[in-house]
């Protein structure tokens, strides 16, 4: 069990570890000098010299890797060259709201998207079953962008119920929310769906029915549990797709997350701010990551101590 | 064996409902009071009263600060902190005489003493305020006692008033000023306007709160204001249309023409000293030639532009200077669509087959920017020139345009307006045009320079005789005009929506919206 | 299972058609164009469709939208070809090699495809146009680089399985080269598994393209690209609505035929699948 952990908490520190690698080492892969790019393409070279002072760019590298991940730890994410300011206030204060976004569609999708597969399941092959699954298939290949597009359309423009910009209540929370679950929720619907459909035919469920349980009790409570472990795999997976449509999302509906100071942290090609952003993120899809293997060892009793 | 199996399934769904309620105030709107929210388009790079000036200050510095004096509607000078003013006869001294017993936010009083404090902080070198240059002429100031006030000049000079009622001549309180470095000022700024700073989420929301002290505080029942920055036009019309917004400051005239229909908006379409057009590098080939800016003029079908993208809100230009600005005048040479006649022009200056170039677009500073820079694309595309549009922040932008002297300028074209905010072609010209204020002192960003012109703009600025100044702007506008420093496309109007609850909304010739005098109906 | 039977073959019928619909109006762009996808008409501004002339209605600069989005069926798929092709080239000789040699080689490459699949693909996208600015390329590596550890770990899955079977192990012990093993040996046994995830990766593609053009990241005007007609259409919601639903409808259409297409190719390939979804 221990052994487990440590083992886990272990890849997931070494994917850390690599992440701020990667994260450091893109802004100097970027062709031309790391000081134009955090000073912005129109600092002078007096100017140059005094950001590469600044920010020890004539260190040598593992130097300054060392020294920005040590920042970094601080909580202490750089200045923004456009406007000379700390950029970890602004982060901090839109990572929460990026966060809910986030967690809100994950939510949104597993409350709806489990308990569907599961009725579709049930129905297998049925008229409703088909219809499900039909609605399924498009609903993964709707573009958010889109769908928080036609929502807007529908719910604040045609029938002028819920707010189409902005963040801090209920009803602002409504629409994003639901552009950004709708693809995750429909691959969960798919997904335990066929989970479902295939254990039904296994042995154990097939033994169980064969002591005398009733259908309904033996499909959810053998089928359902031995479907969560292989789900709670593709929620983790799922979730840095949510992040994604999060970034998006925040564009479309004027919501300050994080995606939204991303955006324009490239268009003003602000790269302390795209930096920290992306290891922000990362961070957190990572540590879900993590929980989600931990989950294992609560969901899957076949998972112990390996 | 049902009974069993139904529990997993409701808990589950208990639990998302429990998540799914959980979460701040839902459910119908609070009840506003006497808030007003507005919708504005960026967020300010600064609160500072000193600081460089974009619109989206400009707005906030009117409820934060006041001036020494301020416009009305009809561009006339008002009486602001100033109750009375006079000028010595040889033009050289302005006395100002200061309302008795106003405060700052913090308790400062605005004395004598505190505007003096306020130039010296505008002029202090160390200090990044860029827009000090109009105020140059100003060679001393003299606290004569606690209420009066002296502004002497070195020179006659036309336009004091209106340039003291720019907003960036707004009174910070002094003390508040000192005790904090100069850049959290803008962020936390003291002011003695009618409304005071409460809170700035950046992205988010700016609340700013009634200073019952003001002297007009008895004249409006608003007690907050919150300022929104949404940047997107169709969002903000959806705000006005559902309540969430009180008035939007500028809007798509295509919205603000729908929106009109709606029985509770009000639509403003009022003059406003905003000139667009293109503006090319005049130092770099092929733009320093003056045929190739005039077959550009002729290409540009500007009617079509102003019928397409601004119908009922603009009209074409017909000189550098826009309609209200004193004092404009029609230009009788004409550059009209004429598409040959710009090939010929093309053809003389040596582009017989067109050239190439790149065009600067701004996402989010001008109305329909990129729409009409893709329409004007088009047009040149039928005279030979290709242009290719580098649509870009306008965050980016402004640092790019402004930074840069004529040397290192990488500015090619860019799409580009200016609004005059003092209402005197003092501001519209001087600022824009003279050579002394190349970029980076200011705003000279496609570097053209005319001794003439120039020798024009100065004898403007040095006089208050108003028929010689009108003399030599009209001069100075037939030299622009003719050599089409830029391509001139049109002149715009305010396209403001509201709620028709909110009244006194004040819209000026020179750009600015305030609300220090606005209330709501009940 | 008659009710299944029938739906599956639909389905994948259905998804087959779109495909080969998309590809066709992507060769033939010229031809089934009503007009020049950049020409416009001021005069013709935001008409509603079938007025004018203009089955779908014309943008705010009266360029015909039916023409903009057939020519963007080119981009998208050009974009498409080009980002899965670019995580192709990369991650199949990785994971070749990392299954094949094992070892170090193996740990670390995999652990680098841990990092990157770790992080969302938009993100990814993100952080490439910041550093190398907006342009048609840098668009492509920006979505083709999630692609290559998803490549490279198939690859290599499959790699592993292969290179213990007796045939390989017979002709390594024979003598033939290693590079003679991977590609007359080990690389014929992927086609299936990688057809598979070419499809549901082009599917990905022309989203995430649509995205970052959609955010201003992806590409300049006047290319007719969906995801940018969207956000360029967002102005004009009200007074056109039709500028917001058929670029997007394409999109989905397009995306959701290349689904069923892969659904279809994948339990041909493995029919005993195990919800394994992308």
């Amino acid at each position: 069990m221990l052994a487990f952990l440590m083992r886990r908490l272990g890849e997931a520190l070494l994917t850390i570890i690599g992440l701020t690698l990667v994260v450091f080492l893109s802004l100097h892969l970027a062709p031309g000098d790391p000081a134009a790019l955090i000073a912005g393409n129109q600092a002078t070279e007096a100017e140059l010299a005094i950001v590469r002072e600044r920010f020890g760019l004539n260190d040598p590298l593992p130097v300054q890797y060392a020294n920005w991940l040590a920042r970094v730890a601080r909580g202490d994410f750089g200045t923004s060259h456009f406007g000379e300011r700390p950029i970890g206030p602004d982060l901090m204060h839109a990572f929460p709201i990026s966060l809910s976004l986030a967690l809100g569609g994950l939510v949104v999708a597993v409350v709806i998207g489990i308990p569907v597969g599961v009725i579709a399941a049930a129905r297998r092959d049925g008229p409703l079953d088909l219809t499900v699954m039909g609605s399924a298939v498009a609903g993964m290949s709707m573009p958010v962008f889109w769908v928080a597009l036609l929502t807007i359309l529908l719910f604040s423009v045609r029938l002028g119920w819920l707010p189409s910009s902005g963040w801090g209540t209920f009803a602002h929370a409504i629409l994003p929310v639901f552009s950004v679950s709708l693809a995750s929720l429909a691959l969960l619907a798919r997904m335990t769906r066929s989970l479902m459909v295939e254990l039904l035919l296994e042995d154990f469920v097939r033994t169980a029915r064969a002591k005398g349980l009733a259908n309904r009790g033996v499909f959810y409570r053998h089928a359902l549990r031995n479907a969560l472990p292989p789900l709670a795999t593709v929620i983790g997976l799922r979730l840095g797709l949510l992040v994604g449509g999060a970034v998006i999302t925040e564009t479309v509906f004027a919501i300050p997350g994080i995606g939204r100071l991303m955006v324009q942290a490239v268009n003003l090609r602000d790269f302390p701010v795209v930096q920290g952003g992306v290891l922000l993120i990362a961070l957190v899809v990572i540590a879900v990551n993590f929980l989600v293997d931990l989950s294992y060892l609560v969901l899957d009793p076949r998972v112990r101590y390996t | 064996m049902r009974p069993r199996a139904r529990p997993a399934l409701l808990w589950l769904m208990v639990i998302g409902l429990l998540i799914l309620g959980w979460g701040p105030s839902t459910g119908a709107a609070p009840a506003r009071g006497t808030k007003i929210v507005v919708g504005i388009d960026t967020d300010p790079p600064s609160l500072d009263g000193h600081s460089n000036t974009a619109l989206s200050s400009d707005l906030l510095f009117a409820h934060l600060y006041d001036r020494l004096v301020g416009f009305d509607m009809q561009g006339r000078i008002v009486p602001e902190l100033a109750t009375q003013w006079s000028v010595s006869s040889n033009g050289l001294t302005w006395t100002f005489k200061l309302r008795q017993g106003h405060k700052f936010h913090d308790g400062t009083p605005v004395n004598a003493a505190a505007v003096k404090a306020n130039f010296d902080r505008l002029f202090d070198p160390r200090n990044p305020f860029s827009r000090r240059t109009l105020f140059e002429m100003i060679k001393r100031i003299d606290a004569i006692d606690d209420t009066t006030i002296a502004f002497t000049t070195d020179k006659p000079f036309g336009a004091m008033l209106n340039q003291l009622a720019n907003p960036s001549a707004s009174i910070v309180s002094p003390t508040a000023a000192a005790k904090q470095d100069v850049n959290t000022f803008g962020r936390y700024p003291v002011g003695s306007g009618p409304f005071f700073f409460r809170e700035w989420v950046r992205g988010t929301r700016i609340v700013l709160q009634k200073h019952r002290a003001h002297w007009l505080a008895e004249q409006t029942n608003v007690t907050e204001i919150e300022f929104r920055p949404i940047p997107d036009d169709a969002t903000r019309a959806i705000g006005l249309e559902t309540g969430e917004l009180d008035f939007v400051t500028t809007i798509a005239p295509q919205e603000a023409r729908r929106l009109g229909s709606n029985p509770n908006l009000v639509v403003y379409n009022l003059p406003r000293s905003r000139i667009q057009g293109l503006y090319p590098n005049v130092t770099k080939k092929p733009w320093s030639d003056v045929r190739v800016r005039q077959a550009m003029a002729h290409a540009i079908d500007k009617k079509a532009i102003v019928d397409t993208f601004l119908a009922g809100f603009a009209r074409v230009a017909d000189s550098p200077l826009p309609p209200g600005v004193f004092p404009y005048k029609p230009q009788t040479v004409r550059f009209d669509y004429d598409p040959e006649r710009a090939k010929r022009l093309l053809a003389e200056a040596g582009y017989p087959n067109g050239f190439s170039a790149t065009m600067w677009v701004p996402v989010g500073t001008y109305a329909a920017a990129q729409q009409i820079s893709e329409a004007v694309a088009e047009m040149l595309k039928k005279v030979g020139i290709t242009l290719k549009l580098e649509v870009m922040e306008s965050g980016q932008w402004l640092v790019l345009l402004r930074s840069k002297g004529p040397r290192e300028s990488t500015l090619d074209m860019t799409y580009y307006g200016w609004g005059t905010q003092t209402g005197d072609a003092d501001y519209a010209l001087r600022l824009v045009f003279h050579t002394d204020n190349f970029a980076p002192a200011c705003c000279n960003r496609n570097f053209y320079s005319n001794t003439e012109l120039d020798g024009l703009i100065d004898r403007g600025l040095s006089s208050t005789n108003p028929q010689e100044r009108r003399a030599a702007y009209e001069r100075a506008q037939e030299i622009l005009w003719r050599d089409q420093v830029w391509v001139w496309i049109f002149t715009v109007n305010h396209s403001a929506v509201g709620n028709k609850a909110l009244t006194a909304v004040r819209l000026l010739p020179t750009e600015l919206i305030h609300f220090r005098e606005a209330s709501v109906a009940r | 299972m008659r009710w299944k039977a029938l739906i599956r073959s639909h389905s994948g019928v259905l998804g087959a058609v779109i495909v080969v619909l998309f590809l066709a109006t992507a060769a033939l762009a010229p031809v089934v164009a009503p007009t020049d996808p950049t020409a416009q008409n001021l005069r013709a501004a935001l008409r509603p469709p079938g007025q004018d002339g203009y089955l779908l209605g014309s943008d705010e600069l009266g360029r015909d939208t039916l023409s903009r989005i057939i020519y963007g069926s080119r981009i998208s798929l050009a974009i498409g070809l080009a980002s899965v092709g670019f995580g192709l080239v990369l991650g199949v000789p990785l994971g070749l090699m990392a299954g094949y040699q094992g070892r170090a080689l193996d740990s670390v490459t995999m652990r680098a495809a841990d990092i990157v699949i770790a992080l969302p693909r938009l993100l990814i996208g993100i952080v490439i146009v910041a550093t190398w600015g907006i342009g048609f390329w840098t668009l492509v590596m920006a979505i083709g680089v999630p692609d290559i550890p998803v490549f490279a770990r198939l690859v290599r899955g499959s790699t592993l399985q292969v290179a213990q079977m007796e045939y390989v192990t017979a002709a390594r012990a024979l003598g033939s080269p290693d590079s003679r093993i991977m590609f007359r040996h080990i690389f014929p046994n992927l086609v299936g598994p990688l057809t598979v995830q070419v499809t549901f990766s082009m599917a990905a593609a022309i989203l995430t393209a649509g995205g970052l053009s959609f955010l201003g990241l992806g590409v300049r005007p006047p290319t007719p690209e969906w995801g940018y007609m969207l956000a360029q259409a967002r102005v004009y919601m009200r007074v056109a609505p039709h500028l917001i639903t058929y670029p997007g409808v394409a999109l989905a259409v397009v995306v959701l035929g290349i689904n069923l297409l892969g659904d279809a190719l994948r339990q041909a390939y493995d029919p005993r699948f195990r919800g394994k979804e992308a």
